[in-house]
């Protein structure tokens, strides 16, 4: 069975145009996550709408490309100059822009490279075991379990995103109210319509997606106005010893599983994503290293262990995604929608309705992967060449990219308005301190919720409470959720009580 | 100049969309009301505790200005006004045709972000090209043509 699945996966990776798109995936990520400010988000949802007319299978190996490319490129500017292309790329420079200035940036490059594609393989690994394995646990899921299983993963996400916990919360719940315009799944009531005809079957994700992720990040350039990376590097002095930096690698074995691990772990928990996993790898390198205080100055397992989670952390959110429905990221948010739009709706039934397909993604993924080591092997020194462009310069075209990607897949311009409204509103969120993806993950989960949820409270008989002790798996979810509400509100109250007592003490000793 | 409380403004708007929520409720069935009434509840509750602790805690942080004086010149003020050009460009699609309106509106922002080399302008022209001959013919989509193509 397994094997039949393998072989037809491999004749479906191997069609020219699923290779084709895992090519544009990598390359258009590594870009993407070299040019500092643009995040693999953004290009995940100016692809979204290119989609629709793509096979579904070639569409999300592209997305998952996408997101381990970037990953990937923003550690070439972290390493070069300092300035990481992604977030989780600042845990790179730490030791990639010492080795950089002691003139190893070659060898730190390459470090990116084969540390990215064992993390991502090991992680590779992981997922193809366990995703199945949740799903298998998953079919346990009644109305009642999925749903309270939405709440906590809403909860927890909405309450980790962002620097303001409540402002969080309130971003998500109204991501939720956004979900409900359109018609209602049960009686097909028309609600918040306003009189639109095109806003009966709801708001498109992917129109808000590209408002929320392009419009709102393009705009904000333009208040930068795009400046470009100075470089003082000359590349043709960089020296690539390819043999030298495997052996090292393979002899940082240890560092490479354990920040793998990490990565998988972390990439699985809603709310967490490649920064936290990039970073706490990273300290634990340092932590259990013999000589810490070389990290910071040029330590070869600082970047192993950086690069290695932030990569192992694409598959880890793809666990929860496929087998629950259930995004732990917001690359994976947006790439759950893209499955929505292609028709491959990730969750507990996705193993059992689309195993085909199922391993087709495992085994594009993996090739994704091999197809970044070879270009960062290769044609890395035309990639760095090309990362020194101004961001202004792409300003328009991704604009403009949006504009036509949102109108195509329904001939509409009322799309594009969909697009730019959204635009202003994740603006205006911003400036007032709300994180949008809580809202965006409102807005990708509220419909799922609402089937469950209004199921599941004609099973309880009109009654909330009852559907949180429906069973032990809710009682374990219900648990969760009250726990996370709990730590989270209270954690920070009790650290900065206890800041004041202890300056107060200070004080009076003082 | 005005000073403001982002948590309060924030506050005040989602207390509407909740109040708004709430008051449509009547229009709606049985079973179509139930999320409605939560989130609606659950709106009016956060942006309640919201719009307190926003004028409790009166902190620098979370004040935001509003000045339209301050708005001219300011890196604020730059941005408002490229968005204004992305509606202008979203509306004239209709009326000049994507082509038309595309072109004027890649040449238009290289212009005001200071972009002065021609070769930036035709290699912009040129993916703009290469994108809608991609839809338009693989992808057989149907752009709006104004009266200027």
């Amino acid at each position: 069975m397994t094997a039949s699945l393998m072989s037809s996966a491999l004749s479906t990776i191997f069609q020219f145009n699923n290779l084709l798109y895992i090519l544009i995936g990598t390359v258009g990520g590594t870009l993407i996550g070299a040019l500092p400010g643009m995040t693999s988000n953004m290009l995940l949802a100016i692809v979204l709408p290119f989609t629709f007319k793509m096979e579904p299978v070639g569409a999300v190996i592209m997305m998952v490309a996408i997101c381990s490319g970037s990953n990937y490129g923003g550690g070439i500017t972290a390493i070069l100059f300092n300035t990481p292309g992604t977030p989780a790329a600042a845990a790179t420079a730490l030791d990639g822009f010492p080795m950089s200035q002691q003139g190893r940036a070659g060898e730190a490059l390459l470090l990116t490279a084969f540390s990215s594609f064992f993390g991502g393989t090991i992680a590779w690994l992981v997922m193809i075991f366990a995703a199945p394995a949740i799903a298998k646990f998953a079919l346990l899921f009644g109305p009642c379990e999925y749903a309270m299983l939405m709440i906590w993963s809403i909860c927890i996400i909405s309450m980790l995103t962002g620097k303001d916990t409540l402002k969080g919360i309130v971003a998500g719940v109204f991501g939720l109210a956004l979900s409900t315009i359109g018609m209602e799944p049960y009686m097909a009531q028309l609600r918040y319509t306003f009189g639109s005809v095109h806003l009966y079957s709801g708001i498109d994700v992917t129109q808000a997606c590209v408002g929320v992720f392009c419009v709102v990040q393009m705009v904000k350039y333009v208040k930068d106005s795009g400046s470009a990376i100075s470089v003082d590097t000359d590349m043709s002095k960089i020296h690539w010893p390819i043999r030298q930096t495997l052996k090292d690698t393979v002899r940082s074995w240890a560092t490479l599983i354990k920040s793998t691990v990490i990565g998988t772990f972390i990439g699985a928990a809603p709310g967490a994503g490649p920064v936290i996993a990039s970073f706490l790898a990273y300290g634990q390198a340092k932590s259990s290293s013999k000589d810490p205080d070389s990290f910071g100055k040029g330590n070869v397992a600082g970047v192993i262990a950086s690069e290695s989670a932030n990569n192992a952390c694409v598959y880890g959110a793809m666990v929860p995604m496929l087998s629950l429905g259930v995004p732990g990221s917001t690359s994976s948010a947006i790439m759950m929608a893209g499955m929505i739009v292609v028709g491959l709706t990730p969750g507990p039934e996705f193993f059992s309705k689309y195993m085909p397909e199922a391993y087709s993604i495992f085994t594009g993924a993996f090739i994704g992967n091999i197809l970044f080591l070879i270009l960062g092997l290769t044609v890395i020194k035309y990639i760095i060449k090309l990362v020194q462009i101004k961001v202004s310069y792409l300003i328009p075209l991704v604009i403009m990219l949006a504009t036509v990607g949102v109108y195509a897949p329904s001939n509409e311009m009322f799309s594009v308005y969909v697009m730019f409204a959204f635009g202003l509103i994740g603006l205006a969120m911003d400036a007032l301190g709300f994180p949008l993806m809580p809202m965006i993950l409102g807005l990708i989960l509220g419909g799922i919720m609402e089937k469950h949820f209004v199921r599941a409270m004609i099973l309880a008989r009109n009654n909330v409470m009852k559907i949180m002790v429906f069973s032990p798996i809710c009682i374990v979810l219900s648990v969760a959720t009250v726990l996370t509400i709990v730590l989270v509100i209270v954690l920070p109250w009790v650290r900065a009580r206890r800041g004041r007592k202890k300056q107060g003490t200070d004080d009076a000793g003082a | 100049m005005i000073k403001l409380s982002k948590s309060c403004i924030g506050g005040t708007v989602f207390l509407c969309v909740g109040i708004y929520m709430l008051v449509q409720i009547p229009n709606h069935s049985s079973l179509s009301f139930i999320m409605p009434f939560y989130y609606g509840v659950l709106l009016i509750a956060l942006s309640a505790v919201l719009i307190i602790r926003g004028i409790v805690r009166r902190d620098e942080k979370n004040m935001v200005s509003l000045s339209l004086r301050g708005l001219i010149g300011s890196p604020t003020g730059k941005m408002l006004l490229y968005l204004v050009f992305i509606l202008a460009y979203i509306i004239l699609i209709k009326i000049l045709g994507i082509v038309a309106t595309s072109l004027l509106f890649i040449v238009g922002s290289y212009y005001y972000m200071g972009i002065r080399s021609w070769k930036s302008y035709l290699v912009a022209v040129v993916i703009f090209g290469l994108c809608y001959l991609l839809f338009s013919t693989v992808l057989n989509v149907r752009f709006p043509h104004g009266f200027l193509y």
